[in-house]
């Protein structure tokens, strides 16, 4: 029963990480088609954020060992660069005059970018209890 | 467009509600899916006979276009999803979720379309 439970919250989590991912992927597909020069850095970041949470979305939504690892490494990467990302464009802005998705802790996204990892890391936390690795 | 984006953050408010309350994947869920999935065809059948009127958008043609397609996968997905998964319990949230996400995105495409800030 607490098995399909989880289960059941862990689709709910996919399908949000998977609904981020279209976002970010779109938005960074124009930024990079249109304007790719007036910011390389800003917008390979968010290409670069948009694939992590495509990763991260196959490997949530993937039963097999292998990929826990995997997102596990996906959903960390983004806890660290929505932190750093989320920092530096508060402290620094000069260096992200562009948005992207972990600009100002992901507040173009209702700050779902910066609870996410959260969710994901408790998630995985929680759903490893039932599989010993 | 503004009209639109309010009513799918209604809909999609109160079937993610139902989904919370556990309720499982019924036809009023699958009702206002596809409610939103035709008024996204609508609008986008609109946004390509628009311009041919003289009313095309104020903003980025190219942003607009690919917050609309984005949208316009979200619905079936949700739907398919929830058909595929039907023991789950938690299919109502997803189409909820879904239907918010596309209520956000037209709420963008209405500030492309019709309002320039920059």
């Amino acid at each position: 029963m607490n098995e399909r439970k989880h289960a059941g919250i862990g689709r709910v989590l996919i399908a949000v990480y998977a609904v981020l991912a279209m976002a970010a992927t779109g938005r960074s597909f124009v930024q990079i088609v249109q304007r790719f020069d007036e910011a390389p850095l800003a917008y390979s970041l968010s290409a670069v954020a948009a694939v992590v949470y495509i990763v991260a979305t196959v490997a949530l939504a993937s039963p097999r060992d292998a990929w826990r690892r995997v997102a596990l490494a996906a959903v960390c990467f983004e806890l660290v660069g929505v932190l750093v990302v989320g920092t530096l464009s508060l402290v620094a802005p000069e260096l992200f005059a562009h948005d992207t998705v972990w600009s100002r802790f992901g507040m173009g996204y209702l700050f779902i970018p910066a609870v996410l990892p959260f969710l994901g890391l408790w998630w995985l936390r929680a759903s490893s209890e039932r599989v010993p690795a | 467009m503004l009209a639109q984006a309010i009513a799918f953050a209604v809909i999609g408010a109160t079937v993610a509600i139902i989904g919370l309350m556990k309720r499982p994947f019924n036809d009023f869920v699958l009702g206002a899916a596809a409610l939103t999935l035709l008024a996204l065809v609508v609008q986008a059948i609109a946004s390509i006979v628009a311009p041919f009127t003289g009313a095309g958008p104020t903003g980025d043609l190219l942003e607009y276009w690919t917050y609309l397609l984005t949208a316009l996968v979200i619905p079936p997905g949700a739907v398919l999803w929830a058909l595929v998964d039907k023991k789950g319990q938690w299919s109502t949230l997803i189409v909820g979720i879904g239907i918010l996400a596309c209520a956000v995105m037209v709420y963008r495409m209405h500030q492309i379309w019709f309002v320039q800030i920059a």
